[in-house]
């Protein structure tokens, strides 16, 4: 703040003194001599602070904004992929209970899922008959793309 | 039973996939509180209760704006009655006039100026948190590369306006004004003249910076809009082609997830904007109250004034425009980002 005082006031007395040294001089060529020489002057005391500016830190806003704007969306990305990921879990998971109820089973289901929110392995658990085994696999892996060898089966 | 329990699973599901609690915009900051609807649901309903607000609120300024003015028609008038019974101490008297009018109108500018740095600034740093919610809530609703052009895009420019602003332009409204008043009480055509190129400085200044950044706003949201939306119809096929069951699964999760985080992105954006015109309104409407009641004092002026003086108070009247203008694009430039990202994609 004390710079811009002195620069103000380093402008508004140069601009005077330019003012006073005009009005002293008669018109006539003398008088546009002292005028183009006062602009000059001006020109510089105005112009002269801008030239000092450190502009360096300017190039640095794109590549600093640019980080900082992959990041926000890659949380947002995320934040809708562990979304979806989690509503597929559990309705694939609700899919599974349904399918084994009517087959008579009572069973626990932990279904996970791969990068593409996609089923890839089911974890089942509670005893289940032979048949009603049997079927709920084949279920599994036609309807919900789980291979045989990604069902593990538990109790 | 079972076909219960898969309702009340996919009903759950569906309500709120995406988490409110990270999409939420930022609170707004204290002196926009007073004012900011409570209820922001309804932008029209919260608009409307802002500028209420901001109009009650303006009866304290409107009295203050009024007594520095008829203090300088006084100023005037006086300089006017010593001219027209003594012609001889013309100078005199004008150095006088200038004196009585800068003394009384620089205290007001000087505390209003500081107003609009500080407005610029709050709105800035608001605009800074507001920023990543709107980006992460536009990519969760598939504009990953859109979000991001548009946050790097309205900060890169942010950061450059709100410098520009506390470094270069508000310095350039003490500058306007010193050489206003220099002019005012020697009256030469070279103080005339810099002062005139002050103020085009100033306003260039805001009008090329609001001008290149509309631009990069419209260019980045067809470009990243288009691929963003071909992106989004890639994944749905390729949803669609997964196992049956699973790919119809997939594809009512996404579905969901999309409209749940472009619900959130709205609430958002919606009480984003009426923060960001709480913390603006005030402000902006004190400067603007000051503005016209000096318009109008100089309008009064020129009748019976001498004409440097009147044009004193003129630039007065200039110098807080030149406020109006720098207040009023930082807000623009907030807004313009937010109603970009409620557009959404494609």
């Amino acid at each position: 703040m004390e710079a811009l005082r002195q620069y103000v006031i380093t402008v508004v007395a140069a601009a005077m003194l330019c003012g006073i040294v005009t009005g002293l001089f008669p018109s006539g060529t003398g008088k546009q001599v002292v005028k183009l020489i006062c602009g000059l002057f001006l020109a510089y005391t105005v112009l002269s602070p801008f030239s000092r500016g450190d502009f360096s830190e300017l190039t640095d806003f794109p590549v600093r904004y640019e980080t900082d704007a992959s990041e926000a969306a890659a949380a947002g990305e995320k934040l809708a992929r562990d979304s979806v990921a989690e509503i597929i879990k559990s309705e694939t998971e609700a899919y599974i209970l349904d399918k084994a109820e009517s087959l008579r089973a009572e069973v626990t289901v932990e279904v996970s899922v791969n990068e593409e929110n996609v089923p890839d392995s089911v974890t089942i658990s509670g005893a289940v008959s032979p048949y009603a085994r049997r079927q709920l696999q084949t279920i599994i892996e036609s309807e919900l793309g789980i291979a045989k060898e990604n069902q593990q089966w538990t109790g | 039973m079972s076909k219960l329990l898969l309702i009340v699973i996919l009903v759950f599901s569906l309500a709120v996939p995406v988490s409110a609690a990270e999409l939420a915009a930022p609170t707004v900051p204290p002196s926009g509180a007073e004012v900011m609807p409570e209820k922001t649901d309804s932008f029209g309903e919260g608009l409307l209760h802002l500028l209420e607000g901001a109009l009650l609120q303006l009866r304290p300024d409107l009295k203050e704006a009024t007594k520095v003015s008829l203090g300088v028609i006084a100023a005037v008038m006086m300089v006017s009655l010593l001219q027209s019974f003594s012609g001889g101490v013309k100078t005199a008297s004008e150095f006088a006039g200038t004196a009585a009018i800068a003394a009384g109108l620089l205290l007001s500018a000087n505390s209003l100026i500081r107003l609009a740095t500080e407005t610029i600034t709050e709105i800035s740093e608001y605009g800074k948190l507001l920023l990543p919610v709107m980006t992460a809530a536009m990519a969760a609703q598939g504009g990953v590369t859109a979000s991001a052009a548009l946050y790097t895009g309205t900060a890169v420019f942010d950061a450059v306006l709100s410098s520009l602003i506390s470094r270069l332009l508000v310095p350039m409204v003490y500058l306007f004004l010193a050489l206003a008043v220099a002019n005012s009480a020697v009256g030469e055509a070279i103080l005339k003249n810099m002062r005139d190129f002050t103020k085009g400085l100033v306003s260039w200044c805001l009008k090329i910076l609001l001008t290149v950044f509309t631009t990069y706003i419209t260019v980045t949201g067809v470009v990243s809009g288009t691929t963003d939306a071909a992106a989004l119809k890639a994944t749905k096929v390729t949803i669609s082609s997964v196992v049956p069951v699973v790919g119809s699964i997939l594809s009512d999760a996404s579905e969901a997830v999309l409209v749940s985080a472009g619900l959130m992105k709205n609430a958002a954006g919606i009480y984003g904007i009426l923060a960001v015109l709480a913390v603006f309104l005030q402000p902006f409407l004190k400067i603007g109250v000051h503005y016209l009641i000096l318009k109008l004092t100089a309008a009064l002026c020129a009748l019976f004034g001498e004409k440097r003086l009147t044009e004193l108070i003129g630039d007065f009247s200039s110098a807080m425009g030149l406020l109006l203008a720098m207040t009023g694009s930082e807000c623009l430039l907030l807004l313009i980002s937010t109603v970009c990202f409620l557009k959404g994609v494609g």
